[in-house]
């Protein structure tokens, strides 16, 4: 029996410890130095993927060095995953040694000085290793401390007055329950702090949350600090500080950021990279975007450039043009009419018909960042011309799909539906719109408010010259009707409190079971 | 004065009742993950010792070993990762506000988030599923829990309509429940991430996994 309890007791504690090494060995941020934690490393999060990791940090030793003097050390107050507070001079070694409670140490090597007579002159790709360190709590007061402080509780009375303090990178800090002339446009760096005690001090144990214009709440950071902070919404951005520690104790105050300022002359504008616990170095000096102008693209045109009334077979050659205020347009998707679509990385294509009649025909462009655009100015039609012997040829060709309020329910979805009939025209035009509707019309074009979220399948018809309904693949289109945005991440795992009952109840079990036998109950 | 000693018997239904739930416990939450894990082992096992992703290919002449670079058997709607030998389908446009809902999707595979990017168009796709599930009435309930082993450029493929689309990891990390300030975030590539609760066992945190497009 014994042998039996000992077995389970320890394939238990064998199958937690696979899940728990496997989870640590992946969280660097868990890995620890003297009495601290380390709370970012090179080789981890987004920033690593710009850096070379050179070996130059130690996390066993706690030191970073180089041959050249290049390790700059970086010390901030609290618990941080990227601190830039209090820089040393450049030199060749820095260690975490001799660091008192309650501090975050960022020790960064470059491939270069960093400082030097025009202020910051590095950016992440000049960052070769980096780790950041956090030394641990201070203990708490005891009641045999001889400071003043001793009979202070940590209250909300003795943190007042807690408020939020905005700023622009490299700008001067402003408070205030509804900051408008910060000079924060979409795009830039914002900085956000929790004070508490008129400003001296960061409000013990905060979090910051934002809610932006029409948007819900959300934590961007696990501390009263927050930097690096980017919106591209214009409005009303509201801030919460709630403390952890202190029940409630915090702050609400608002900041308007305004809409980019497009200049006449072009402007160069990197890509933007998510925003995560990256361990750029970059001081309060660096240079910042000054304006990002919104993303605008379109499909400006699509022209027939010949082939056009031509008999059958016809070999058409068509040119789509798009515009892109960011970058360049990645691809051209051209839907021909007559059931085929390609998809090029170049604006012009030849198409061969091989069956004659009247063919719409449209084009869309991918802009930069991935999106699929169409217009009106982009679809035009292709004629082709009979020839003496040509069979009955019909078929339903294009379904094309646009959804109002970003897909959203509820939402408007708008059908156009294309086919052709190389002996007449076509009769009529059906559409199953997927949520149990079906409509017939003489029209191409249909609409259908989803207000339920779901994904419908819609599929279209023609009735030919003939009077033959005519439904093809072609003509089938999966309509995504959204629901609200996520709130929370979902919960994909088995509920903690089922482990903790399994680990305790399993314990308890074969505790009982031992005491039992040892008292020869 | 003796004390009163509660007798034997009960003492034992306690304790066998206690060591039974808690086999229960064991059975439900670490069985699938136990087979995904030796599955895993397997795989790797294979592949470095014989280059091969099937052990009948050793015994079968001409054999053809399933290359998930290329191949799906999901190509409608699924997603492959073929450093984990991973090959699952995706439930598109599923709420993830709706316990219900999403619990259902994950019965029949990864769910994606209603209200995310779709693939082949721009912004951030959110895909989700179990790393370990307190329930054995399918094969999905430990499908995620080899997430933690990518590591960053592996190659994730989502299909959709026979069209893939290949991505590559570009960050990993481990998020609170509430932390959904990634999705305010403005992506310059088509992305996606794949989340999971982490650790396996638990639903404390999440692990987040993102992927940049590249194909």
């Amino acid at each position: 029996m014994k042998l039996v309890l000992s077995f389970l007791l320890l394939l238990s504690f064998s199958c937690f410890t696979v899940a728990l090494t496997s989870y640590f060995s992946r969280i660097n941020a868990q890995m620890t130095y003297s009495q601290g934690v380390f709370t970012n490393l090179c080789g981890t999060g987004t920033a690593a993927t710009a850096h070379s990791c050179n070996q130059g940090c130690n996390v066993k030793t706690g030191s970073c060095s180089a041959k050249q003097a290049t390790v700059v050390k970086f010390t901030c107050d609290g618990k941080v995953t990227d601190c830039r507070n209090n820089e040393s001079s450049f030199s060749t070694s820095q260690s975490l040694e001799g660091v008192s409670c309650g501090k975050t140490v960022q020790l960064d090597i470059f491939n270069k000085v960093c400082r030097t007579d025009k202020g910051w002159v590095c950016g992440d790709r000049d960052l070769q290793d980096y780790l950041v360190w956090y030394s641990g709590d201070c203990p708490a007061k005891t009641s045999t401390a001889t400071t003043p402080q001793v009979a202070d509780k940590n209250t909300c009375d003795t943190q007042q007055p807690v408020a939020i303090q905005f700023r622009k990178s490299g700008g001067s800090w402003q408070s205030g329950p509804s900051v408008t002339a910060a000079g924060i446009t979409v795009g830039e760096e914002l900085e956000v702090n929790c004070f508490a005690q008129n400003g001296t001090k960061l409000l013990p144990g905060g979090t910051i949350q934002v809610t932006a214009p029409q948007g819900k709440p959300v934590t961007v950071s696990s501390s009263s600090e927050l930097k690096n902070y980017r919106s591209f919404a214009a409005g009303t951005h509201s801030f919460s500080c709630i403390s952890n520690s202190i029940a409630s104790c915090g702050a609400n105050d608002k900041i308007t950021i305004q809409a980019a300022k497009v200049e006449n002359k072009a402007v160069t504008v990197n890509p933007v990279k998510p925003i995560s616990g990256k361990a750029i170095a970059l001081s309060s000096s660096a240079p910042v975007a000054k304006a990002v102008p919104a993303h605008e693209s379109a499909c400006t045109g699509l022209a027939i450039v010949n082939g056009n009334n031509s008999l059958v077979p016809a070999t058409v050659k068509l040119r789509a043009s798009g515009t892109d205020n960011r970058g360049s347009l990645q691809k051209y998707r051209f839907t021909f009419g007559d059931g085929s679509v390609v998809e090029a990385d170049k604006p012009e294509l030849d198409h061969r018909y091989e069956v004659s009649g009247t063919f719409s025909v449209r084009a869309e462009i991918k802009d930069s960042q991935g999106n699929w655009k169409g217009s009106d100015a982009c679809a035009t039609t292709v004629t082709v011309k009979p020839a003496a012997v040509e069979s009955h040829k019909s078929a339903c060709s294009d379904l094309e799909v646009t959804i109002d309020n970003n897909g959203q329910a509820p939402a408007t979805a708008k059908f156009k539906v294309s086919g052709y009939d190389n002996k007449g025209s076509i009769q009529k035009y059906k559409i199953s719109l997927g949520n149990g509707t079906t409509r017939e019309s003489d029209t191409q074009t249909f609409e259908e408010k989803y207000l339920e979220a779901g994904t419908f399948v819609a599929q279209a018809a023609i009735r030919d010259s003939q009077g033959n309904w005519k439904e093809d693949s072609t003509c089938r289109k999966t309509v995504y009707v959204s629901t609200q945005p996520l709130t929370q991440q979902p919960a994909t795992g088995t509920p903690t409190i089922f482990t903790l009952a399994g680990l305790i109840s399993g314990s308890a079990g074969i505790g009982i079971q031992y005491w039992k036998r040892r008292l020869k109950l | 004065m003796a004390r009163p000693q509660l007798p034997s018997w009960i003492l034992s239904v306690i304790s066998f009742g206690l060591i039974g739930f808690f086999i229960i416990w064991l059975t439900l939450t670490y069985l699938p993950v136990l087979i995904v894990e030796v599955k895993y082992s397997s795989f790797q096992l294979l592949k470095s010792s014989f280059g091969v992703t099937d052990l009948r290919s050793l015994f079968i002449p001409n054999f053809k070993n399933l290359d998930l670079q290329g191949y799906s058997n999901y190509q409608d709607y699924g997603i492959t990762i073929p450093v984990l030998n991973l090959d699952e389908p995706v439930v598109f446009n599923v709420d993830p506000n709706d316990e219900q809902a999403y619990g259902e999707a994950l019965k029949k595979g990864i769910a994606h988030a209603s209200g995310t990017s779709f693939p082949d168009s721009s912004g951030l796709g959110y895909y989700f599923a179990h790393s370990s599930s307190p329930e054995l009435r399918s094969q999905y309930n430990a499908v995620f829990y080899l997430l933690g082993k990518l590591k960053l450029d592996d190659p994730i493929y989502i299909w959709q309509e026979q069209k893939k689309f290949k991505y590559l990891v570009s960050e990993i990390k481990v998020t609170q429940p509430e932390d959904i300030s990634f999705l305010e975030t403005e992506y310059d590539n088509e992305a996606i991430v794949l989340q999971t609760c982490w650790p396996p066992g638990t639903t404390s945190q999440r692990l987040l996994v993102f992927a940049q497009r590249v194909e």
